[in-house]
């Protein structure tokens, strides 16, 4: 069995063409041409893990998990030395991986902190309604007790 | 105990310090697969214990985020109920309308603008410019490089006699004037004085500031002795005080047990050099500000404040509570007819507006 050319001769024998059978079908059993229909379109759910067209948001967070998760793999434990790189790539590439590494976690950080930081006023300090009301109730009792005090009527603090 | 967080040093520290004296790869030794390997390693475990140590952090934060607010809600409840109480009817003959709350006003016939935070009805608000922190479309917030905040704790009761020695510069309190977080300080205990100085930015664009709102921490802990400015020119040491005679929990020389307060500069102040304030610090373990602004603030020229007495009582006569009560509101003119007393607010000077923060009818 040959290997083939991925694309043309195709994995799956001389003269069959590469054909992935996920990616043919859509989610409601269609035959996917590579452009929506409107049948396709109404079929699309979003987060269905059946589904064949992604968001764009969807998209960018899988683009930013295959980056993340490769970083991840270029620091595992493996045998540099036949890898088929030179020394000094092996050292740019830590150079890059401990630089892509710390911005990630940095700004992970960063995004920590400003949330703290702009939140803690408000969730502190009384909001407008409690000030409000405490000072309603103050303003108040130290009305009665000032026109208590005044008629000379001490009965309040006896 | 929460040791946690203890640990400063890091695995793949060892691997940053390669001298030519102390090579990380030589002949003979490890090879550089190897140290890579290691430091591979290394550094793994430091971003998995830093991640470890984060998630914890945002846990406590939500945590605490969470209690707050709770407690809060139940707070407030039990303060809604106070606050009906106090609201009842009552046999005395005379009833306080204060400006913090709805109750004693009529909302539909009133025009003047009651800010139930500060407690104040005053002509409402056409303009209002913040002199200290600038706004973007953005919503980021800039500060003059020239904004200066310093404070000192002291026994010296005179702003005038401290010297400015006393004082230490806190780019925190910069960072509070931003509104961004708050400026806390521990309670020294050994002094009961709290000094703030804030120097404004040389100019503002033509604007003279006229309010001074500030936001004490803990409110209703921490009293304001005095509030302060320097006018452009002033010699060094000269300041003026603001008057604070109207504002919530004035006892006859301070401030008491404050909550935010809003004060008004007279109109013939055109430009500040710097702002004091003194607190006398509470028996909280810290004390600092929330938040401080410095407004020019534009009031429309006319408006009617109605307060009435909800049990439909008749008035007699109403006595105005407020800012110059003998001077300014002793001018406006009030009408009362059967249980609503009518206030026009007037001015001439589109920076000044009358202050009332309260009217004592009689009924």
């Amino acid at each position: 069995m040959s290997l083939g050319n991925k694309g043309t001769a195709g994995l799956f024998g001389a003269g069959v063409p590469s054909v992935n059978p996920d990616e043919t079908l859509t989610n409601s059993g269609v035959l996917a041409d590579g452009l929506l229909d409107n049948q396709e379109i109404s079929n699309l759910v979003e987060g269905d893990l059946g589904q064949r067209f992604m968001t764009l948001k969807t998209y960018i967070q899988s683009r930013i998990s295959i980056r993340d998760t490769a970083s991840l793999v270029g620091m595992q434990r493996f045998n540099h030395r036949f890898s088929g790189h030179r020394e000094s790539h092996k050292f740019l590439y830590t150079i890059q991986k401990v630089l892509l590494d710390g911005v990630s976690f940095y700004k992970s950080m960063r995004l920590q902190e400003n949330t703290l930081k702009s939140s803690e006023v408000v969730d502190i300090y009384p909001t407008d309604t409690e000030i409000a009301i405490i000072s309603h109730v103050m303003e108040q009792i130290r009305f009665k007790e000032w026109l208590l005090l005044r008629s000379d009527n001490i009965r309040w603090f006896v | 105990m929460d040791n946690r967080f203890e640990r400063t040093s890091f695995q793949s520290a060892d691997f940053q310090a390669e001298t030519s004296e102390t090579p990380k790869i030589k002949a003979g030794g490890s090879s550089s697969s190897d140290v890579l390997n290691r430091y591979f390693s290394a550094l793994s475990q430091d971003i998995s214990l830093q991640s470890t140590r984060l998630n914890i952090l945002a846990r406590r934060a939500d945590r605490i985020a969470l209690g707050a607010t709770e407690q809060a809600g139940s707070l407030l409840s039990a303060l809604q109920s106070l606050s009906s109480r106090v609201d009842t009817a009552s046999g005395y003959g005379e009833v306080l309308a204060d400006m913090h709350s709805s109750f004693y006003v009529d909302t539909g016939a009133t025009t003047a603008t009651v800010n139930q935070r500060f407690g104040q009805a005053t002509l409402p608000i056409v303009s209002e410019t913040d002199l200290l922190v600038t706004e973007d479309a953005y919503g980021n917030k800039y500060v003059s490089p020239e904004l200066e905040f310093s404070w000192a704790t002291s026994d010296i009761t005179s702003i005038q006699s401290l010297p400015f020695s006393e004082y230490r510069y806190d780019p925190d309190g910069v960072a509070m004037i931003k509104n961004d977080q708050l400026w806390i300080m521990d309670n020294p205990h050994s002094h009961n004085i709290g000094y703030v100085r804030i120097k404004v930015p040389l100019h503002y664009r033509g604007l003279s500031p006229n309010v001074l709102e500030i936001w004490p921490f803990p409110a209703f802990d921490l009293s304001i002795r005095a509030m302060w400015y320097r006018k452009i020119g002033d010699p060094y040491g000269t300041w003026t005080q603001i008057d604070q005679r109207y504002l919530p929990g004035y006892n006859g020389s301070v401030l008491a047990k404050a909550g935010p307060i809003r004060a008004f500069l007279p109109a013939n102040v055109e430009g500040v050099s710097e702002i004091g304030i003194t607190f006398t610090i509470g028996s909280s373990n810290v004390w600092g500000i929330k938040q401080i602004n410095l407004k020019h603030v534009e009031f429309e020229s006319s408006a009617v404040l109605v307060v009435q007495d909800p049990y439909g009582r008749n008035i007699s006569s109403a006595l105005l509570r407020g800012k110059d009560a003998a001077t300014t509101l002793s001018g406006l003119s009030v009408t009362n007819s059967s249980n609503q007393v009518q206030i026009n607010l007037t001015t001439t000077n589109t920076i000044t507006s009358p202050v009332i923060t309260g009217v004592i009818m009689r009924v």
